[in-house]
């Protein structure tokens, strides 16, 4: 049924591209936010009672519900608080206090906790009983914590995180100094990279241009010339030239600031 | 640094997630609906929450 609902919309992508316009989904976080709403009230069989619904106090806003939602296969109503992330392994250890996002403020165990101990148990709430709209009575809450892990190139280290699910998609990390050494490991792990947009970091990527591709030493130069200017993160797709010509992502890799994630307070 | 024979096993070594069909994204062309369609088949994070939304593999 998905399959096929995909494939519709991939032929007539406009209503999906209007309404990204409307959402005004700059920041990952909102592309990912209004990706969910759009599923959410086009699936058949579900059904969008509410999307980003604030629960007051009198007039003070003490919190919103991600997404109210009827889902087919569930028979009751749902809460659902959901988050696309992206986080980096950094070892020692092996809990959720050792992922990082690419924004080092930014932790897996911070993050969870949040939901868990916050934003979950409000829709329990009598404030947050009363903020649901009138034909939702009981709603069952849950967490939905997506997205990809990293793991240092470095080291090779994809050891098991204690609580992390094994069937997680995941990439590599290195800081930009090792990306920037001459027979850096990476160079081996695809035959050309791309820099990928913030909005194309959901999905692997897939490029069908060939003059967007770079060499090893052009995307050396590029990642040089953006740490030289800046210590945001940035993604780097390795690609293959898949049958069809067009050129697949195989492995993909952040890479980070020489001295991340020191700096934040996270650490 | 990592040695060659171990970066080999790497690259053969990284799964994406364990989908049971092949992945859907790899038909679509449009980039919002490849998100879309690789945000719906996304595993959650932790493992004990099941997953309360069915994702593309049970399609």
């Amino acid at each position: 049924m998905r399959h096929g609902w995909l494939l519709d919309l991939d032929a007539a992508p406009q209503r999906l591209r209007e309404h990204l316009a409307a959402s005004n989904a700059r920041q990952l976080g909102r592309y990912a936010e209004a990706l969910w709403r759009f599923w959410f009230a086009h699936l058949p069989g579900a059904r969008l009672h509410a999307a980003g619904l604030p629960v007051k106090d009198a007039l003070a806003v003490r919190g919103e519900f991600d997404f109210i939602v009827s889902l087919p296969g569930l028979s009751e109503v749902q809460h659902l608080e959901m988050a696309y992330k992206f986080y980096l392994y950094c070892p020692p250890g092996d809990d959720f206090s050792r992922l990082f996002g690419p924004n080092a403020a930014d932790r897996l165990d911070r993050k969870w906790q949040h939901m868990l101990d916050v934003q979950l148990p409000l829709s329990q709430t009598a404030l947050g009983r009363a903020a649901l709209p009138q034909d939702v009575g009981q709603v069952t809450p849950r967490a939905c914590l997506q997205g990809w892990l990293f793991y240092p190139l470095a080291t090779g280290s994809t050891a098991p995180i204690a609580g992390v699910s094994p069937a997680h998609w995941r990439g590599w990390w290195c800081r930009s100094d090792d990306w920037s050494s001459h027979g850096a490991p990476w160079t081996e792990l695809a035959g050309a990279w791309a820099l990928l947009p913030r909005r194309a970091w959901i999905a692997p990527a897939a490029i069908d241009d060939p003059q967007a591709m770079l060499s090893p030493d052009a995307c050396r130069t590029r990642i040089d010339a953006h740490f030289a200017a800046s210590s945001q993160a940035q993604l780097v797709a390795g690609l293959q030239r898949a049958p069809d010509g067009i050129w697949r992502e195989t492995v993909r890799i952040f890479v980070v600031a020489p001295h991340w994630p020191r700096g934040s307070a996270a650490t | 640094m990592v040695p060659m024979h171990k970066l080999q096993a790497m690259v053969a070594a990284q799964p994406r997630g364990t989908p049971r069909t092949p992945p859907l994204w790899n038909e679509l062309v449009d980039p919002d609906v490849r998100a879309l369609a690789a945000l719906m088949a996304s595993p959650l994070l932790i493992a004990e929450h099941a997953a309360p939304i069915a994702t593309l593999t049970d399609a």
